[in-house]
């Protein structure tokens, strides 16, 4: 399957908002061998760099579909957690339990429906407010008729 | 680069917010530059788009590619002469590189540009943000009238028969509702990813009270005006 890599690698490395950034260990596709990566997460796309300093990410993780779960530390002093897919789930290190903490929070959260769902919440409450200030004014102003 | 193309065949498979046939020519530096009848379809900010066999269906076991959309513009195309009704979508960081996509009725053009200007994640992030905002603002003015109200009774009221104007009244005060917070980002539980999102912590919002006092005596003070 083609993807537009080149656009993805600008967005990457782009000035727009980085939703959380920060190493971790990353466990080879293959091997059982798990390499220091940098790890940036950008709306529902979390890309990883060989270093912080790189300017195109080694790939990217499109987050759609995935669920975030513990997993059992499979390196020594080091916080795991993985990534799950249907297909394969991504097993990453962190190096101490509040990076681990934050990061599930942080992944959780990522994917684009969860977002459009926050949207509609937050229409939902601000319609609830408009109304009800609508309704107060009518009554208000009923009292002086 | 990497990518999870297996769930990405996947997601390809699940419903779309918007689908159908369009041509489409890539930027010159593809391998096809010419137009190419594709399935497009658009699913959260990814738009997957399937090659037609030769007897006319559409290949629907795996995507041929995908277009991330982030950091993209897309507009209706005025110029392209040999083709009407089209419109184009471009990645900022290659400006000059357009995606030019043809449609049967200007219409389409109309319905997919608007599909696709809200489809990247990028802008949800922003709309939340500003509803986020808007919400504050009216729990804010919220809070001042009930100040207010417990005020009114104590300052002598306007006389009914005046001819002066009366000033608008005060919104009742609203009691507190207990649903949450919002600015507070939600705190979701470590295991998987909710499908719908957790009530977020009730928590209530620090209010100032020297900005409340101080808009109470501005409401006062016009009040006393008339």
């Amino acid at each position: 399957m083609k993807i537009n890599d080149k656009n993805l690698a600008a967005f990457a490395t782009s000035q727009s908002q980085v939703d959380k950034a920060g190493y971790l260990m990353k466990k080879g596709d293959g091997s059982k061998n798990f390499a220091k990566r940098w790890f940036v997460l950008k709306g529902n796309l979390l890309f990883y760099f060989e270093k912080k300093t790189d300017k195109e990410p080694l790939g990217v993780i499109i987050l759609e579909g995935s669920t975030v779960e513990l997993a059992e530390s499979e390196m020594e002093e080091h916080f795991c957690f993985k990534i799950v897919f249907p297909s394969k789930a991504y097993i990453v290190g962190a190096e101490s339990h509040q990076v681990m903490e934050q990061w599930m929070k942080a992944l959780a959260c990522a994917s684009y429906d969860y977002v459009k769902l926050m949207a509609a919440e937050l229409q939902r409450q601000l319609n609830e407010l408009c109304q009800a200030e609508t309704a107060e004014e009518v009554k208000s102003a009923s009292k002086f008729v | 680069m990497k990518f999870n193309e297996k769930d990405l065949v996947q997601i390809a498979h699940g419903t779309a917010q918007y689908e159908g046939r369009l041509e489409h020519k890539a930027p010159p530096s593809f391998r096809d530059p010419g137009f190419r009848e594709r399935y497009f379809k658009l699913i959260g900010n990814l738009l997957f788009y399937f090659r037609f066999t030769e007897w006319g269906t559409v290949e629907t076991k795996e995507p041929a590619g995908v277009l991330v959309l982030e950091n993209y513009s897309v507009q209706p195309e005025y110029e392209e002469t040999d083709v009407s009704f089209s419109f184009s979508i471009l990645f900022l960081d290659e400006p000059d590189k357009k995606h030019v996509f043809c449609c049967r009725t200007d219409s389409d053009v109309q319905k997919w540009v608007n599909a696709l200007q809200k489809a990247s994640y990028q802008h949800w992030k922003e709309k939340l943000s500003s509803m986020q905002n808007h919400i504050e603002a009216l729990r804010e003015a919220r809070k001042s009238p009930f100040l207010f109200h417990s005020e009114r009774w104590r300052t002598p009221r306007p006389n009914p028969f005046s001819l002066s104007p009366m000033p608008s009244p005060p919104l009742a005060p609203r009691r507190v509702h207990s649903s949450s917070n919002l600015t507070s980002t939600p705190t979701p539980p470590l295991l998987p990813a909710p499908p719908v999102p957790p009530r977020p912590r009730r928590n209530p919002t620090p209010t100032s009270s020297q900005n409340n006092l101080a808009k109470t005596n501005e409401v006062v003070d016009d009040l006393i005006q008339f």
